[in-house]
């Protein structure tokens, strides 16, 4: 047995198995859990890559949609949603960069156009102590053309600004537990034990730095300085980002100063030294690539050779946040548009392209051996969505409602393109599936909705009682509830 | 005349988008292209402002002569020059991959430093105070203090001397109060603290290198005319940059502070370039860019591939005193003992060293590199259309932005051959090319990328495709006045090598680089100027030294409403 092999299954079975989760739940002092008998809200945006042909689509619960018929009863599939985004070239992109904003993309490479809904969500209803999680396994398609991370991306705090996602198990590990853990009193508002002086002094030095630096910035971006519009609305935006730190930096010199933490409790950031749980797995015995805290190196090493172990360690981490309250909003990515990521384990059965490949030269004809090959793909990237939806459909983790935790949350499912025809790569005739819901959703239907993917976005906004108009009004011919029922939304 | 709005009509096998948002610029002023058959959105060296005039060669009469002034440099600066400069003021050689910094990709045709594309992005703040910190650590304190502070206590003077000296070198220019008292806090936050000065004068360090004075170039756009004379610090920072892709260094920075560059700018020049390891990086991170090596692959092979091409260059430009026209012929290169069996011929050892190529008619000059192959190989096995673009923008400086328009994109899947026909590459792009429309663009650069056919997308050589069918390097060029014929790779790189167009073009992307814009109309007859300076002796020096010199080189033009609110005070 390799050193390297032994950690990785190590990694894997020992540390990110369900088996971890009881003591990890009983150890965190702030689980947010709802009222005893009531099923906390939850939304996650789940997104796969390069598309669902309509071929596919209207074939029902069969062939490439067929690891999602265990599910059937608890899915609406939404068929016919058109994004209006002329391109087709570009659509990897344009079409990621909308997906679950509705917005169309703010410029050609700066990224989505507006707020991504699990954030709004986030935004508008998480307690406190749950944090925002988006989780994303994909390879990028570097020289497709445009931001990588325009793709990359699918949870965004504002127009042009993404929430960091994690893909390395190691850091959806850290993102969701470490921080709260081996820390006593409330890490939230201080323990009320003496302040290490050594660290207030740091917190107050970097924070001298940052105010400093805070300061040069609004000076730059002040009418007097002698920059143009232009220039100081670019400054202006390094300028937000600076005063966001600051303000973060300035809150955790007045915890210290309380005798608190450094990291706040549902912060949702990972700083300082390892913590203790990721002493389970020794440095040494990680593959680079695994245990890789560089997300780019991790990207192209283990799409390729542990693409599905990851994507189940990532789904088990994520399906155990949202049981355990630590979450309840979030994104989660499967495979990428434009990745180059050739399936391992379907060359076996001819298939040596990726789907993105196949994607581009699909004909929409059963008989045809791209629509074939490409059906086997996208039948390998629904089995990733059914094993999450499985975790989450778990009867063994029951909501306080009885319900499991799928049935309770409303999981929206979707994709950047449509493929309606031959080789059509563009943004019409999208299928998305709405999953779980907590009876907002009408299940087991599939509908035509001949609108678009912003409208769609909306009524799942109203759905969420998101009280605000969600994506770009432009965007929307549907303006009342009546609409919803198209989209399989009942409330 | 062909409006520039029309769109593009080539049957490309692929669908790729390029951002020459300057091409819709120029369009939507109402420029026309001359091309004549092509209709796409295309622009060529002697077709770019619609004035009908030529480019190319001096302008006579000093009347007509357009000047090229652009806009105040308002950028971020790139990771290279970010960590360059670190080493530039500090000593201090950071790896940049140790940092969660984005990601920086440049266009084909176009360079990092483009000002439109270095915009800032997103969740940055906290990886440029983690360099920062990391690079505060790793100077020596009790240096930087003795270099730039008057005295070493807690003394306003004291903190004044230190802010002033320090922050002109890192900021390129003199403290203002506003700054200057930001910094000043800092002291007293330590003092408040009971640290010792040179803990200030280390939290002052990461502060500027955090300052938007230091990660971004920003130049002043204030005067009361169209246009002005850049300062002797703007001055000194663009010469840095255009030599060493970095910031001025204490020497520059002190003859900028003595208003004096203006009559020592050669001298400084001279001293710039002959610090051959900062001029030589700045070369190499170039050469990435220009032959998009950084789009081939990772690995130590591939590594190797990329050190054989800078190599290429670098001993021609310092060893051989040789132009750069001679590395598109060159038959004797540098590879290591992998690199040499990749190619297929017997290893000298593990080290690199030197090769003669005679033997091996498939490779001649940097264009059948493998890293240039597989820099510019987006689709495997092979990509002709990909290859051709290539030599067609970063060789002749010419311009195709793919369509977009559902018709056009349409017509392009209707005309695609698919690869299940087992035909040829060469033979799909030729029936495609069967369409009237489709050949009017892909005539022009299909042939230029049909001599690097037999090679894959490692950049290895094979002389059939993965169906059996025969690959050679063989064809016929035709667009503009450029038309030539060849038998294989070799007569390809002759031809290429003797074109005027290519090398004007290398002196137009040199010019790109060294002003950080996209060049337009108005940069026509400077193109002409920086090309007639240098052909005599076409190497990179020359060429650098000639923008240098260059009047226009200190020209910036004044934003309007940065002029207006002067105007109104």
């Amino acid at each position: 047995m390799s050193r390297s092999a032994y950690g990785r299954r190590r990694f894997l079975y020992g540390l990110g198995g369900v088996t971890i989760g009881l003591p990890v739940a009983a150890s965190i002092p702030n689980l947010v859990r709802a009222a005893p008998g009531q099923a906390p809200p939850r939304y996650v945006s789940l997104y796969f890559g390069n598309g669902l042909p309509r071929l596919f689509a209207d074939n029902g619960y069969r062939g490439p949609l067929g690891p999602l018929s265990p599910f059937q009863s608890k899915l609406a599939m939404v068929t016919g949603l058109n994004m209006n985004e002329a391109n087709s070239s570009s659509i990897h992109w344009t079409g990621t960069s909308r997906f679950g904003v509705g917005h169309r993309m703010a410029g050609q490479t700066v990224g989505a156009g507006g707020e991504s809904l699990d954030n709004a969500l986030h935004r508008k209803f998480a307690p406190p102590g749950s944090i925002l999680l988006p989780v994303n396994l994909t390879r990028e398609a570097d020289n497709l053309g445009g931001d990588p991370r325009t793709r990359h991306y699918h949870s965004w705090k504002r127009a042009g600004t993404w929430n960091r996602e994690v893909q390395n198990p190691r850091d959806v590990w850290n993102v969701v537990f470490s921080d709260c853990m081996g820390q006593s009193g409330d890490p939230m508002n201080g323990s009320g034990t003496a302040p290490d002086p050594e660290a207030v002094r740091r917190s107050r030095y970097r924070h001298s730095v940052l105010d400093a630096v805070k300061g040069q910035y609004e000076e730059i971006v002040s009418s007097r300085s002698g920059y143009s519009a232009g220039i100081r609305g670019l400054v202006s935006d390094h300028l937000e980002l600076v005063r966001e730190l600051e303000k973060k930096v300035a809150d955790m010199t007045a915890r210290l100063e309380s005798g608190g933490s450094e990291t706040p409790m549902g912060s949702g950031t990972c700083e300082g030294a390892p913590s203790p749980a990721l002493n389970i797995v020794p440095e040494q015995a990680c593959t680079p690539s695994l245990c890789s805290t560089d997300q780019s190196q991790y990207i192209r090493a283990n799409t390729d050779a542990n693409w599905n172990e990851v994507w189940r360690l990532n789904a088990e981490l994520y399906a155990m946040a949202l049981r355990m309250g630590r979450v309840h909003y979030g994104t989660l990515g499967c495979t990428g548009g434009g990745d180059r990521y050739a399936i391992p384990e379907l060359g076996s059965r001819g298939v040596n392209k990726s789907p993105h490949e196949y994607a581009h030269d699909f004909r929409a004809d059963w008989n045809n051996d791209n629509a074939q090959k490409f059906a086997l793909c996208v039948e390998w990237i629904m089995e990733k969505i059914a094993y999450f939806l499985q975790l989450l459909d778990d009867s063994a983790w029951p909501d306080p409602n009885g319900g499991t935790v799928l049935d309770n949350t409303l999981v929206m499912i979707g994709t950047e393109m449509g493929t309606p025809g031959n080789g059509q790569h563009n943004g019409d005739y999208m299928t998305f599936f709405l999953a779980g819901g907590g009876g907002r959703i009408q299940s087991g239907v599939h509908r035509f909705a001949g609108n678009t993917d912003t409208e769609f976005y909306n009524a799942v906004a109203r759905a969420m009682n998101l009280g605000e108009t969600f994506g770009d009004s432009r965007e929307f011919t549907d303006s009342g509830r009546q609409g919803d029922a198209l989209f399989g939304i009942v409330r | 005349m062909t409006n520039l709005r029309q769109t593009l009509v080539c049957g490309g096998i692929q669908c790729r988008i390029e951002p020459y948002t300057w091409v819709l610029r120029i369009a939507a002023l109402s420029v026309a292209v001359a091309l004549s058959s092509c209709s796409g959105l295309i622009r060529g060296r002697d077709s770019d402002d619609g004035s009908g005039e030529p480019s190319g060669g001096l302008v006579n009469d000093p009347a007509a002569r357009r000047v090229s002034v652009g806009p105040a440099v308002g950028r971020r600066l790139t990771h290279d020059e970010y960590f360059n400069s670190l080493e530039v003021l500090l000593g201090v050689e950071l790896d940049p991959s140790a940092f969660e910094l984005q990601r920086e990709t440049n266009s084909r045709g176009f360079f990092r430093n483009d000002a439109e594309s270095v915009a800032f992005r997103s969740d940055q703040a906290e990886a440029y105070e983690a360099i920062a910190r990391s690079a505060a650590e790793q100077v020596s304190i009790d240096s930087l203090v003795r270099t730039h502070a008057s005295c070493q206590d807690h003394r306003p003077e004291c903190y004044r001397s230190f802010i002033d000296s320090l922050g002109r070198l890192i900021m390129r220019a003199p403290v203002v109060d506003a700054e200057r008292g930001l910094f000043e806090r800092i002291f007293d936050v330590v003092r408040g603290e009971g640290g010792p000065f040179e803990t200030g004068a280390r939290l002052v360090l990461e502060a500027m290198l955090q300052s938007p004075r230091f990660i971004y170039r920003l130049e002043l756009q204030q005067g009361s005319a169209k246009t002005r004379e850049i300062d002797d610090y703007e001055l000194a920072t663009r010469l840095a940059f255009l030599v060493w892709n970095a910031v001025p260094d204490a020497e520059l920075i002190q003859v900028a502070t003595q208003g004096d560059l203006r009559s020592k700018l050669e001298d400084q020049f001279e001293r710039l370039w002959s610090d051959g390891r900062r001029s030589r990086r700045a070369l190499r991170q170039y050469i990435e860019q220009w032959l998009r090596l950084d789009a081939g692959g990772a690995g130590a092979l591939n590594d190797d591939m990329r050190e054989e091409t800078y190599r290429l260059f670098e001993r021609l430009e310092w060893d051989q005193n040789q132009g750069v026209l001679e590395a598109l012929t060159a038959k004797r290169t540098e590879l290591s003992g992998r690199l040499a069996e990749f190619y297929g011929i017997a290893s000298q050892g593990a080290e690199f060293d030197v090769y003669d190529l005679a033997d091996q008619p498939e490779r001649i000059g940097f264009l059948t590199h493998a890293a240039v192959i597989a820099g510019n190989t987006n689709f495997a096995p092979t990509s002709i259309i990909d290859r051709g673009l290539f030599v067609y923008s970063s060789l002749f400086c010419r311009f195709i932005s793919i369509p977009e328009d559902d018709a056009t994109v349409a017509l392009i899947e209707e005309q695609t051959v698919p690869p299940d026909s087992r035909l040829s590459q060469r033979e799909r792009l030729a029936r495609q090319r069967e369409n009237e429309l489709c050949a009017s663009c892909h005539g022009q650069f299909d042939p230029l990328g049909f001599a690097f056919d037999p090679y894959d997308s490692a950049g290895g050589y094979r002389t059939e495709d993965e169906f059996g069918n025969a690959l050679r390097s063989q064809g016929e060029v035709s667009f503009g006045d450029v038309q030539f014929s060849y038998a294989n790779v070799e007569e390809f790189a002759q031809n290429i090598a003797a074109r005027p167009e290519v090398a004007e073009c290398i002196a137009e992307k040199s010019l790109q680089h060294g002003f950080g814009r996209r060049l337009l109309g108005q940069d026509r007859d400077l193109i002409a100027e920086v090309f007639s300076g240098a052909k005599g002796e076409l190497n990179w020096k020359n060429l650098l030294r000639t923008i240098a010199m260059h009047p226009e080189f200190a020209l910036v033009e004044v934003a309007g409403d940065v002029k207006s609110a002067e105007v109104a005070k």
